[in-house]
Formats: C-alpha cells, structure tokens, sequence
C-alpha cells in the first residue's frame, strides 16, 4: 500500500513537472519577441562562435547570431508547428475514424486498405520521399506529415469507435430512435475523446522528433528561420571546437519529447482512475 | 457434527478504505467449516459476502483490509502467514471456484495445458500422467468425450461447461476446501443444476467442505447444511438449513423466503421503493443495517446493542426482536 | 391485426476468417413464425445459445434476418422508409439484461430518460423535465435523482431508470431482453411486479426473454419454449406448466430449483 501510494506521488510529481515545462515553453513559444534577448536572424560574422557573455548569454554560432534567440524562436516553430500538424490530422482522421467504425460498409473497408497500403512503408521514410519529390519547404512538409501519419490516427479511432459502438446504451438510443448524427454528437464523441486526447500528448514528441529530425536533413524549414533539428544540423562542422553550439537544441528536443510523454502518461492515468 | 472443524473464522472484520471515507464491509463475521460439510453464504449485492472469502485466502483488493479477528485452517493461522505457506495453502488445500468462468482461463491456452498444468504444479507427475488424471476427473463431471474438451480453447466451450471444467480441475487437487463463489449465477438454469449436481458429488465422495456464496437462496437450499444470511456486513441469521427454511427468525430472512418465485403465479407482496434499499456502511454506529428496510422496527431497535444470540440450539440470530 | 408477427424467419451467421481456413455457418435461428396479440406478454425460454437473445434483436430492428419478414402494427420492419421507420420505433422499446451498460455512464439521469422524449415530442425543458420526474415516480425512484449518474445507483435502480426510458413514449411493446437475469433475486421480484404493474396501467405487451422459466412463468401469458434456433413448444396457459411435452422443456422444468431441498 505505501509502495502504492509512493507511486502515485512520484507519478504526481512528474506531471507537476512536465506541466511546469509546457507551460514554460508555451509561454517562450508565445511570447518570443518580447522574451529573445537579440534578433534571431540577425547575422553579425565578426562575433561568430563566441561563447556566452551579457549580451549574448548562450554565445552565437558560426554565423554570430544569438543562440538563446534562436532557441526561444525555435520553440515557436517546433510547438507550433507540432500542434498544427496534430490539428490537421486530427481534423481529417477524427470524422473519418468515427465514420469508418460507425457506419462502416463501403467506406470502411475502402479505407482499411488504404491503412494497409500507407502502413506497409515507415512513416518517416514515406514523409521523407514526399517532401523530397514536393521541395523542402514548410507548407510541404506539414502536408507530407500530415498525408502519411493520418491514416493511423484514424485507424486507432475507428477502434475507439467499434468498443464503443457495441455498447447496450448505444443500441438503447437507436432504438430511442436518436439520429445518427446524434448518437455520434452525444454517446460517441464524449466516450471517446478523452483516450483522444491523450493520444495527441503521446504523440506530439514523436511529431517534434520528426520535425527536427526533417528539418535536420535540410528538407523542413528553411533558413534563416530558426527551428531546433537545423540548428543542430547548422552546428555540424564546428562540432569539435564548439560542442555547446549542437548541445543546447538537442537538450530542448530532448526536454520537450520527455515532457510532452510524461503528461501524456499522467493524462492517462488520471483518465483511467475516473473510469473506475 | 463434533468433528475438528477444518477452518475458523472467528470474529472477522474488515474495512476498505475509499475516496468518501472508510466503510466496514465486514462485521464480526465467525464461522467454522467441517468436512463434509456446506454452508452457504447468502447476501444481497454488497452484503460482504465476496469480501469475506477473499479474506480467507489473502486476496483481497489493495483498498481493504482485515482489521480484527482471526481465521485458522487446520493448525495455521492464515492472516499471519508465510507466503511460501500461504502458496502450499492456495489451491491445493483451499481452492476457489468463480463467478464468471470466462475470465478464469486463459483464452490462448487449451483445457488440457490448463489442466495439465495445474495438475503438474501440485504433485510430482509426468506430462502422461496429469493427462490420465485429467481425462479421468473430466469424465467424473459427466462431461461428454473428455478427450476432445482437452484439446478444446476456453471460448470454444459454454459457460456451464467451464464451470465444470473448473470442478473438476479443482476436483482433481483433493482440497480440504472449496470456496465457490457465485458458481452458477452466470449459467442457465440447466447448466446450473448441473453444476450443483457436480459440486455435491464432490462432497461426498472427497469429504470436502464447500464454503457456497450465492445470493440465490434457492441454490443454498439445495446443497448447504447450514445456512448464514449476510446483510450490511453482518452474519443477520444462522441455523441449519432446514430450521432455516421453517423457522426464520430475522426480518431479512423472511423477506428472502418470501420472495423466492419458484412456480408460482401468485404475486409476491414486497416493498415496492428500493431508493433506500443499500444500507449505509460509511458512518454506521452498531444499529442495525436492516433497520430502515425493516417492517417490524420500533424505536426499540436502535437503542440496543446489536449481539448475535442463540435462539435455540444451533440457531443465530442478530435481532433484538428475535427474544 | 396482430401486433407482432413474424414469418419465417431465418438468419445464418458466418464464423472464421475469411481468408484463412474455412468459413464456418452458425444457423441461429433456423425459422421461426410467430404472432403476438396486444396486451399480451410472451415468454421466450430457452438455454443460453439457443437463439432467443437474436431473435430479440431482429424483432427490435437491428439485425436483419436473412430470410422472412418482421411485421409490427401492420408494416414490414425491414421494408420501410426511414422516416417511417423512426415513427414505428416509437412503439417498439428495449430494456437489456446489463443495466450497467445500457446506460450512457456520462450523461445524468434526466438527459438519459429524456432521450427518447426529446427523438419524437417538443417539449420544453420544463414540461421535459416534469415528464422525467414523474417518469421516475412511476418506477418507484425520488424526483430528486433526475440530477444523479448512473454510477451513483444499485443494479436494480439502475434497471428502474432504463424501464422508466423504455416507457417514455407510451410505446406498444417492449423487449425486455433477460432483464432481471442479472439482479437478485429480491430485486428481481421488485422488477417483476413493477413490470406487471405498468403492463396494467399503460397496456403494454412484453417479449419477455430469459432463460429463468420461473420469472418467465410469473410474469407472461403465453410461453414459447426455444431451443436450436427453432420455437419447439407453444403453451397458452401457463397454469398447466406440467402439459409441457418436448423434453427440452421438461429438462427446462426440472431444472427449476424447488423451495426445499431434494433436487440433487
């Protein structure tokens, strides 16, 4: 029992922390021009490389822009962009999901082979062949995300959908004689959007990851915008001199994936615990 | 009777603690089991039935927990017990039949692997052995060609057979006791003659003793030598089964009795409002739990202690009326 | 015209998968006829398996037999339109075994009585809410739990609240899908009796489904004995349950646990 009760405090614990940090980030992502000590973009060659001072706390890069600038403003392009592409597909696989799995027929099995066919490559390669044969640039690259990964969100949705489905107090509304489009707005939706949305907090990481992951091998955003997987790529040939240079946004990728996971169990859990 | 009893429980009580305070859901629950013997647990819903037998064998949900009272099997005291003993105990010497046989088995594994393995954890036989042994208690509870329900996956088969399954699984590790909790509340009325016809069988030929929990008087009358009436966490009533049955002494006892339908058309008068039917267990002072559904309460009720007393030989009561 | 009448019906379902290994076919119900007047309650026995629980679902419209028709208040189920079909579901109401799940677990009491009402009358919200609360009395629960969730209630309160949905719009026949099968047993005579009580004062019919031939023997005028998918005894009057003649309603028979020991 106190073992129990420890687990549930630890568990506690680092939800508080991971909403801690989310915040924290939400709040450099909104407030970006107000919070970056410099202009982010703004090239100066006679300070590049420098280490960290008062006007430049985290030092400049090879091309003397200011580091912690660029951090704060890639907070703004990762989250934000992260949540964009979550949105989008949730936008296309949430009324697709539910139509799969509520009505079925035609436009079910249609779609389980499109699943089939889009789950047979690796999402990342897939998005990566996309954005290649498209041109790196922004709008493609949330539109290769989004075209390769909705099919699964939708998959698990319709999942969702089918349990639910099956419920006596499904069947006692059709037979109340609720419209469909009722039952979807009053027994369906509010059964399953909760695992919903914690799907999206597991998830968002795994976006983020591959943003910067794209965006590292050149084909997300585009310079001089800052985003964190570039950076890294950008810091790639002063490697050895200045470590620090890849170091900072590799900890915020890594700060921000553990955070967005960690209130993704918690949300879980909490979740869970109202069910019983 | 006379005999060593093989398991007391004396004075049993129990609480879980829960997000809108601590409930008793066992109260000075004592009992003995002889060999040979039956006696039936009957209850409503949240009678404390279910919590009682989990107690026996340390099973209960994190949430509560034995805070008085001792329960003794043979010569061990199983509330302070080793787990090593405690595992020699389980299943072996104190087996539990479920509610629901479904969820009992694992679907991916066949009967036979079930059987055989449970058999082969409990004595030192060969693969050949336990499956001799399986086909021979299978064929004991009457089920058709037991070969073939050996090579059978748990969903392929119906719930009453399950059950039975179960039987004679549990049959097969001669236990000095079975608990059998709910056996036939989830089977059709065949299957659940069935299944009792199996369980009786059991008692005579092994000379085990059957702790049956049900909330179906009916199918306690039918095995159980003695009969205890649970009700808001207390044993209300215990007497032999048929004293029972002729001359029940408290309130709830007869509102069971006369509620049963059998083949009737008559209509059975009961009280029709249920909105007050769950006795309230958080907060409850020593009153007694049937007070508000009770018809023959007065204020005589509330102001005495609530004992368990002998009205004659072998029967209880915890009624003040009942004197 | 009767109210309920079906002609042979029939519906297969297919087991396995579909690409690997063989499809097997299960004849659930193998082709049953049978009319019911109104104001009557027709028990339906039989062993779990034996079809009856299907049998409820596509009387109910929601599974459609492979072959035969389904005729209610004079119209064909499964040919109608589907606005046609909405106003004949008024009449044609279900109370399931599990009271647990035919309850939406998010929505409070009164949006759930209230469904039906707000599918095929306007009210307002205060003649709505009026209609819940007596609603409520008539199955014996307080006014006041019109604001409670289902998980806030006992089993057989639970069953009251899905009795006092299917009663909302005065419908002509209910289904009552094993519904006391899973209370206790004191629980269950207090469901019966209510149940008797409303056929009275609202002229309801039942399709009383169970596999308990003692709650189906105190509750129904009329016995249909299932097994196999087949209905294999009719019985008129139930005050000559030992006319029985299939075996299988006289292994449904003994199986009854009597009042005193003996049986085994």
């Amino acid at each position: 029992m106190v073992q129990n009760v420890k687990r549930k405090l630890m568990k506690h614990k680092l939800m508080m922390i991971s909403i801690m940090i989310i915040s924290f980030l939400t709040v450099l992502a909104l407030f970006a021009p107000f919070l970056a000590p410099n202009d982010p973009n703004l090239i100066d060659i006679v300070q590049k490389l420098q280490g960290p001072s008062s006007q430049f706390p985290l030092g400049t890069d090879h091309l003397g822009r200011c580091i912690l600038s660029r951090l704060i403003y890639g907070t703004r392009t990762s989250l934000g962009i992260a949540f964009l592409v979550m949105g989008l597909m949730m936008i296309i696989s949430i009324p697709l999901g539910i139509y799969a799995g509520f009505i079925g027929g035609k436009v079910d099995y249609l779609f389980m082979r499109m699943c089939d066919i889009l789950m047979a490559f690796p999402s990342f390669l897939l998005s990566l062949a996309l954005v290649g044969i498209l041109g790196p640039s922004l709008g493609n690259l949330i539109l290769a995300m989004v075209l390769v990964q909705w099919v699964f969100y939708a998959r698990v949705i319709r999942g969702m959908v089918l349990s639910v489905k099956e419920q006596n107090f499904v069947l006692a509304a059709k037979i109340c004689g609720t419209p469909r489009s009722i039952i979807i707005i009053k027994h369906i939706l509010p059964a399953i959007i909760s695992q919903v949305v914690v799907l999206i907090f597991m998830d968002i990481g795994g976006v983020i990851l591959a943003i910067s992951g794209l965006s590292f091998l050149g084909l997300g955003i585009q310079p001089p915008d800052a985003e964190w997987g570039m950076m890294i790529n950008d810091s790639k040939p002063f490697f050895r001199e200045t470590p620090s240079l890849m170091l900072y946004p590799g900890m915020m990728i890594f700060i921000v994936v553990i955070a967005f996971n960690l209130f993704g169990e918690a949300l879980r859990d909490a979740l869970d615990l109202k069910k019983e | 009777m006379g005999q060593d009893p093989i398991l007391t429980v004396d004075n049993l009580n129990v609480i879980v603690t829960t997000p809108y305070g601590v409930t008793q859901t066992v109260h000075d629950v004592s009992f003995k089991l002889e060999a040979g013997k039956v006696l039936g647990l009957v209850g409503e819903s949240g009678s404390g039935k279910t919590m009682t037998c989990m107690s026996l064998l340390k099973l209960l949900p994190e949430k509560a927990k034995v805070v008085q009272g001792s329960i003794k099997f043979k010569n061990i005291d199983l509330l302070n017990v080793s787990t090593e003993d405690l595992r020699k105990v389980r299943g072996s010497e104190i087996a539990m039949i479920m509610q629901n046989p479904m969820i009992a088995f694992n679907p991916v594994r066949t009967i036979g692997r079930h059987f055989i393995e449970t058999l082969r954890t409990h004595l030192p036989i060969t693969k050949r052995q336990a499956r001799k042994m399986a086909v021979e208690y299978l064929e004991k509870t009457d089920l058709p060609n037991p070969e073939n329900v050996l090579k059978q996956y748990p969903f392929q088969l119906s719930g009453g057979m399950l059950q039975r399954v179960m039987i004679a699984i549990t049959m097969s590790l001669s236990p000095s006791i079975i608990i059998a909790d709910e056996p036939t509340t989830a089977l059709d009325s065949t299957n659940q003659l069935q299944v009792l016809k199996q369980l009786d069988k059991l008692r005579e030929e092994y000379n085990t003793c059957i702790l049956l929990v049900s909330h179906d008087l009916g199918v306690i009358a039918q095995l159980a030598d003695e009969v205890a009436v649970m009700y808001g966490g207390y044993i209300v009533e215990k007497a032999p089964v048929l004293k029972l049955l002729n001359h029940p002494m408290h309130p709830y006892t007869k509102v069971l009795l006369e509620s049963r339908l059998g083949l009737t058309r008559r209509k059975i008068k009961v009280e029709k409002r249920e909105s007050v039917s769950r006795p309230n267990l958080i907060n409850s002072e020593k009153t007694c739990p049937f007070l508000e559904r009770c018809e023959d309460a007065d204020y005589t009720c509330s102001s005495y202690n609530l004992e368990f007393k002998e009205y004659e030989k072998d029967h209880l009561v915890r009624c003040v009326k009942s004197r | 015209m009767s109210l309920l009448e079906l002609k042979g019906i029939k519906k297969t379902y297919l087991l396995g998968n579909p690409v690997f290994g063989k499809r097997k076919s299960v004849e659930a119900i193998k082709s049953i006829s049978l009319t019911m007047e109104e104001g009557v309650c027709l028990g339906l026995v039989g062993e779990s398996g034996s079809g009856k629980s299907t049998l409820g679902k596509i009387i109910l419209g929601l599974e459609k037999p492979d072959q035969g028709e389904v005729w209610f208040q004079g119209k064909s189920l499964y040919c109608l339109k589907a606005k046609e079909l909405k106003e004949l579901r008024r009449n044609l109401q279900v109370v399931f075994q599990d009271c647990y799940s035919a309850v939406n677990p998010r929505l409070t009491v009164g949006e759930i009585i209230a469904e039906p009402l707000r599918n095929y009358e306007r009210l307002t919200s205060v003649q709505e809410k009026k209609k819940v609360q007596e609603l409520l009395e008539i199955v014996g629960l307080c006014p006041e739990d019109i604001r409670k969730y289902p998980y806030q209630f006992s089993g057989g309160q639970l069953q009251r609240i899905n009795i006092a949905r299917a009663i909302a719009l005065k419908p002509k026949l209910i289904v009552l899908d094993e519904a006391v099968s899973a209370l206790d047993v004191l629980v269950q005579v207090q469901i019966l009796n209510l149940l008797a009580q409303l056929k009275e004062e609202f002229q309801l019919s039942y399709l009383f489904i169970s596999h308990d031939l003692q709650a189906v023997n105190y509750i129904a005028d009329r016995l249909a004995v299932m097994y196999n998918g087949e209905v294999v005894e009719w019985l008129d009057d139930l005050e000559q349950l030992e006319r029985l003649k299939h075996p299988v309603s006289k292994k449904l028979l003994s199986s009854v646990l009597p009042l005193y020991p003996g049986i085994l």
